[in-house]
């Protein structure tokens, strides 16, 4: 793994503090190289080296910029991730669906880059603990990714220690988790309300159903600029009126998204698909 | 915020009290639970107890229920920082009054999540 | 005629290797901080480590959980966690930081073995790795971290083992 040398953690360091709120300093070079070297590797630069001298151009690409960021600055997947969303979602959104769908009594969520799953059983918890009457509904809560192997793992419902410690109230760890040895593994009634489906959002989308709710969080940035808006819009398509589309806490600060309108909830914005 | 760490380990209590420092936390602490109460008995009540379950003297399941039988200390928002893991301890713990649980080993940001969980921790907007 | 044999089945005494190393390297990941490098399988030799701490499991399960190292791996980790030069570790902090050790191993062990069982408070030594009986059912892993040795055993006497009786008809 390449070493970096003090000038080029100064500048990653000064980069990443005018865009984020992150600030590291001396003694977390360990940090810069274990995260970016394996960035550095998926776009297909030859090592560290060569994505730094990307971030030092004088227009860096913004989504090797983006993609800096979130490597260094985003911790990784977790359940409730944010926490805020999942607020939102049990004050208004999920309520506002139940008394919009109570006739049909159908309730469709859909996390698109959905990885090893914590979020959509996030969603799941949620709903089964708060919303007992949806136990009566037509429920989907449906989880893609582009990667098969994240999916497998997705569909076990199997976590470490280490994942389960993150982001999961204690009572609900209890509750919604069996031992299987040193992991935990998701409650069989809970894991037969999710699915998890491939999909790659950058390609020809397969016929999806309409949802109420969708979660697009901390995946657009992996996107050029005009992809980025071509898979908003079809997101948008896929969301009945009134629905909302939540995106991940950085990308909920970049204001305007073209085709919504930003509702604030408590502590984070939704963005309303309108009627 | 005041954060009071129990544990019998010193290396524990000093990883413990550099996440809350860093986190804008006044930290106590105490090595076992009768340490702890004796620590809140000298006037000292905080917002906060990270405690650990195996500990000599008094342990941390009967400093979760003494506090919680104390109408002066039912206020304090109780954690468990513990490598018991079972879920009969959990279960244990949580009905005993303990208001969170984290098993060892955790990660810092566990344990950021598990103090913002409980709305211990300013709002990041 | 009848015979007591042990009730579990041979490899059933004591956790998988796999089990295990997954449970250390996570503990190294969880008191040094996520990016760190867990321990990797080395295997190091008949040596007996200088320092070690012990934790004992008692119930449903009995069994010796025993965390050992270099006395440098020792004062690397009691200095990464105490905030001190590894030279200005103590004695008493170096008992501490392998105490705490082998207490989140053997809590963490103790879990997935059949319970409930009890956890004993940590006892170290800093005069070498208590050699781990003969004629028990054991399980020896040898790792290592930044290139110092490590070896944890878990090891379960026979005679704790529930028994079951068996008619044996001619």
């Amino acid at each position: 793994m390449t070493t970096v040398s003090t000038d080029d953690f100064t500048f990653v360091a000064d980069f990443l503090r005018q865009r984020s709120a992150i600030s590291i300093g001396p003694g977390k070079e360990y940090l810069v190289e274990s995260r970016l070297t394996p960035l550095a590797r998926d776009i297909g630069l030859a090592d560290l080296n060569a994505l730094i001298g990307e971030l030092r151009r004088p227009f860096p690409d913004p989504s090797i910029r983006d993609r800096v960021v979130e490597a260094m600055t985003t911790n990784e997947t977790s359940f409730f991730r944010d926490q805020h969303p999942f607020e939102a979602m049990r004050t208004t959104l999920v309520p506002q669906v139940i008394e919009r769908n109570a006739g049909v009594r159908r309730l469709n969520i859909w996390s698109a880059a959905s990885s090893t799953g914590q979020e959509l059983y996030s969603i799941a918890m949620l709903l089964d603990s708060n919303f007992p009457e949806l136990q009566n509904w037509d429920v989907t809560l449906m989880g893609t990714d582009l990667s098969t192997d994240v999916l497998a793992r997705a569909r076990e419902g199997r976590f470490s220690a280490l994942e389960v410690n993150r982001g999961l109230p204690a009572p609900m760890m209890v509750r919604y988790f069996e031992r299987a040895g040193a992991e935990y593994v998701v409650d069989a009634n809970l894991r037969r309300w999710c699915t998890f489906k491939q999909m790659n959002l950058a390609e020809a989308w397969p016929v999806l159903p309409i949802f109420d709710i969708v979660f697009c969080r901390n995946v657009l940035i992996y996107f050029e600029i005009p992809v980025r808006q071509q898979i908003l819009d079809k997101v948008r398509r896929t969301l009945t009126p009134g629905g909302h589309l939540l995106l991940g806490a950085a990308e909920t600060t970049l204001g305007v998204v073209d085709g919504y309108s930003p509702v604030r909830i408590g502590n984070t914005v939704a963005y309303r698909v309108e009627a | 915020m005041k954060a009071l760490i129990i544990d019998d380990s010193r290396a524990m209590r000093m990883l413990l009290r550099r996440v809350v420092t860093g986190l804008g936390f006044e930290v106590l602490e105490a090595g076992n639970g009768q340490e702890a109460l004796d620590v809140i008995a000298a006037g000292e009540l905080p917002d906060v107890a990270l405690i650990d379950w195996n500990m000599p003297v008094m342990n941390g399941l009967e400093f979760v229920s003494a506090m919680r039988a104390n109408t002066e200390t039912r206020a304090v928002t109780l954690m468990m920082v513990t490598t018991e893991s079972e879920r009969t301890q959990i279960v244990r713990a949580l009905a005993a009054g303990a208001h969170e649980y984290l098993i060892k080993p955790f990660t810092e940001d566990a344990l950021v999540s598990k103090l913002e969980m409980l709305g211990l921790l300013p709002v990041v907007v | 005629m009848t015979s007591t044999i042990p009730e579990v089945a041979p490899g059933d005494e004591v956790p998988d290797a796999a089990t295990l190393t997954q449970i250390v390297g996570d503990v190294f990941t969880g008191l040094l901080g996520t990016e760190v490098e867990p321990p990797f399988v080395a295997p190091h030799g008949e040596d007996i480590l200088p320092v070690s701490a012990t934790v004992s499991v008692s119930g449903g399960w009995t069994a010796q959980v025993v965390f050992a190292c270099s006395d440098s791996l020792a004062r690397r980790v009691a200095g990464d966690l105490l905030e001190l030069d590894p030279a200005a570790v103590s004695d008493d902090d170096m008992r501490d930081v392998l105490g705490e050790v082998a207490n989140v191993i053997g809590g963490n062990v103790k879990s997935i073995m059949p319970g409930p069982s009890a956890l004993s408070l940590p006892h170290a030594s800093l005069v070498g790795e208590p050699p781990c009986p003969l004629d028990v059912a054991s399980l020896q892993l040898e790792l290592a971290w930044h290139n110092e040795p490590m070896r944890i055993t878990v090891w379960s006497p026979p005679e704790t083992w529930p028994v079951r009786t068996v008619n044996e008809e001619n």
